[in-house]
């Protein structure tokens, strides 16, 4: 599907979506000053939103995390971490590769005990929900998407209603995993076989199945890394109309490009601690980004909404350090 | 607190909806009309084998007169005074139905036993002979008999049976474990590991014990129903009903738990809670099948895979079909010792352990060939 094409699906599902929204979703679409299609003028939209925070009204953050520190085998993963998630927003979490960016969604997500520092979820703290009402609020997306027996996609996606079982949303099970396939592109797969499905369509079937749980707070690990171009911009834009409605969305990326382009505010973690917090256009500066990767790259604005793209100094048959000394200023750099 | 964000579209305002609704409601209806129809293929089968079992062997009964020996013991009719007919009486009630009942009983919790242990392993090679359960419990089930408690009552070989298993089922559960998965390949060599031990307690009771215990445990190890008494129906019945039905009151959250252990608990599963449960059934299950018949291996491995083609992998579907399929099937392999060679009754471990070696085989095979080959 091309970019227009599942643009514009998302669209039609999020201005459905958005019109159920209630109390919350209303109060993150103010504080973020953008309706359910307002991702369509995204030009500075970073900015706008971070320049605005002094103005508006804040409402209060869906998840707060302070302090974390996680300690495995003797080895921090994570120190001193900070993160304020409000509704409305899309937070990305970057970083190379054993930054602590999984570890930190898995803290969230409760997976993951902590050695220092706390995680609330709706202002409390979250060892002190118990796991249907903690499954009521946040959904995971894990990195691996593995169901032990075939399973059709239809009934992986209608696990994702367990939480709701026995409550009076259980009676709109049908219409919401008919609605969580149809905005993953995966309708026409329903009776397949998961464990015979690619591991793109399982990405997506997976990503349907967070969708069905529809819970206020949306926790991602890396949900594109599988997924073609059309279908990771179709999952972008439909956390962004998902948050636009009201929800409050933490996803692990590795493309910085991407995630500059959907997210309001990324947090860069280098090695268990956050090197930069902010909007796109604050924490992906070039020094900072060549420094953290370790490998020299030019930041240049996307030409139709002025998003900074990433693109990586590539030469051939030669270091790109020694070759552009521009982007080898890069203090990092070592050897220059 | 934040309410919880509404994000539903009303269904009215999409034409299409009402269509893929009733697709779906198709869809479902259809899979539980397959679940109905395949339980009562089931039921039915069970009970013309179970008439036709109880009439085969060295003295045959036609299936009219063992229907006819049924009502008249629940008291249509009274007592023939015919002095040939009232042995038929006694041949079918009181030698053959004890069996067929004993055979269905047991076969119905290795089948639920092996469903609810693939679904806690989230692998469908766990079995519980296979992985050394069955011979726990023969154990404990052994030393009941070697050290003389078997005389302080009926229920105390089930009892040792059941905690020797309990702790193998938990033993293997900790042992096999890595990450939240179980590998197939720790689970077969958990298994390797966990027989040998029994074996070798199994073995040192045979050293321990005088000849009458030895011929029992000699039975435990190969597994037979010959020689059931109603008495055992009546204590195996009500752990098998209690087993199945706690296991039934699992099924959603086992669903789940196919997801992986961190999607199952996302999505509101207590796993440890979950886990712990479904262990102590399985126990449960498997200590009442190896107290009274010993190890009959591979029925709760091939009963659940078979059914898990035809009703698919829902645990709800699986679990009653699996379970009846099990009874079917041991009372099935029953009769076949039962009558295969004339005059001699084979062990039926034996005939199952013959034809599930080879499935298990199968099974593995293709598991390594999704996997290509062992991690």
């Amino acid at each position: 599907m091309s970019r227009g094409g599942a643009t514009g699906g998302g669209a039609t599902d999020g201005g459905a979506i958005g019109g159920g929204a209630t109390g919350g979703g209303t109060t993150g679409r103010t504080a973020t000053g953008r309706g359910a299609t307002g991702r369509r003028g995204a030009t500075g939209r970073g900015a706008t939103v971070r320049g605005a925070e002094g103005e508006r009204e804040i409402p209060a953050a869906a998840l707060r995390v302070r302090g974390l520190g996680v300690e495995l085998e003797g080895t921090t993963i994570l120190d001193g971490v900070d993160l304020d998630v409000r509704p409305g927003e899309v937070v990305a979490l970057l970083g190379p590769n054993g930054a602590g960016k999984s570890t930190l969604l898995g803290c969230v997500a409760g997976d993951v005990a902590a050695a220092r520092g706390t995680v609330e979820l709706d202002e409390r703290l979250l060892g002190s929900f118990n796991s249907g009402e903690r499954a009521r609020r946040r959904g995971v997306m894990t990195q691996e998407a593995h169901v032990a027996f075939p399973f059709t996609v239809a009934e992986v996606v209608a696990l994702g209603r367990a939480p709701w079982s026995r409550s009076p949303e259980a009676d709109r099970d049908d219409a919401v995993v008919d609605e969580a396939l149809a905005a993953t592109d995966t309708t026409a797969l329903r009776d397949r076989r998961f464990p015979s499905l690619s591991g793109g369509e399982r990405a997506r079937a997976s990503f349907a199945r967070l969708l069905a749980q529809r819970t206020p707070v949306l926790l991602l690990d890396e949900p594109t890394a599988a997924l073609d171009l059309g279908h990771q911009e179709q999952l972008l834009g439909t956390l962004r109309d998902l948050a636009s409605a009201g929800a409050s969305v933490v996803v692990v990326l590795h493309d910085l490009s991407l995630a500059a382009a959907w997210a309001d505010r990324l947090v860069l973690l280098e090695r268990g601690r956050v090197v930069a917090a902010g909007t796109p256009a604050e924490v992906l500066t070039a020094e900072r980004v060549s420094q953290v990767y370790g490998h020299p790259v030019t930041i240049v604005p996307d030409p139709s909404t002025g998003a900074p793209l990433v693109v990586p100094v590539r030469v051939r048959g030669g270091s790109p350090r020694e070759l552009h000394p521009r982007t080898s200023a890069a203090p990092s750099v070592p050897g220059v | 607190m934040l309410s919880r964000v509404d994000l539903r579209i009303d269904r009215h305002a999409d034409p299409r909806a009402d269509l893929r609704t009733a697709h779906r409601t198709g869809h479902r209806t259809r899979h539980r009309r397959l679940v109905a129809l395949t339980l009562v293929v089931l039921l039915a089968l069970v009970l013309v084998v179970a008439v036709l079992s109880a009439g085969i062997g060295q003295y045959p009964v036609a299936p009219r007169d063992v229907v006819g020996a049924v009502l008249r013991a629940w008291g249509a009719g009274g007592a023939p005074s015919d002095p040939d007919a009232r042995f038929v009486d006694q041949v079918v009630t009181g030698i053959r139905l004890p069996r067929v009942a004993l055979a269905l009983v047991v076969g119905a919790a290795l089948a639920a036993a092996g469903t609810l242990m693939q679904a806690v392993f989230a692998n469908p090679l766990a079995e519980p002979a296979v992985i050394g359960v069955s011979s726990g419990a023969a154990l404990g089930a052994s030393s009941t008999v070697v050290f003389g408690w078997v005389s302080a009552g009926l229920w105390v070989t089930p009892t040792a049976a059941f905690a020797c298993g309990l702790v193998t089922t938990l033993l293997v559960y900790g042992l096999s474990r890595s990450g939240g998965k179980t590998e197939v390949v720790t689970l077969v060599l958990t298994g390797i590991a966990v027989n040998a031990v029994a074996g070798a307690g199994i073995a040192l009771l045979t050293f321990l014990a005088d000849t009458q215990a030895r011929e029992q445990i000699v039975f435990w190890q190969m597994g037979s129903i010959n020689g059931a008494l109603w008495t055992d129906v009546a204590v195996a019945l009500p752990i098998v009903v209690v087993g199945v039905g706690g296991a039934a009151l699992l099924v959603r959250e086992l669903d789940l738990l196919a997801l992986g252990e961190r999607s199952a608990s996302h999505l509101g599963v207590d796993v440890e809670r979950l886990r712990i449960v479904a262990i102590v059934l399985v126990a449960l299950l498997v200590g009442a099948g190896v107290a009274f018949t010993g190890i009959i291996a591979f029925v709760g491995l091939v009963v659940p895979h078979l059914l898990r083609m035809v009703v698919g992998p829902s645990h709800g579907g699986l679990l009653a079909t699996s379970t009846v399929a099990g009874a079917l099937l041991v009372l099935v392999a029953d009769t076949a010792a039962r009558v295969v060679v004339p005059n001699a009754d084979l062990p039926l471990g034996l005939l199952t352990s013959l034809v599930g070696g080879p499935f298990f085989f199968w099974l593995l095979r293709r598991t390594r060939r999704r996997a290509g080959g062992w991690a």
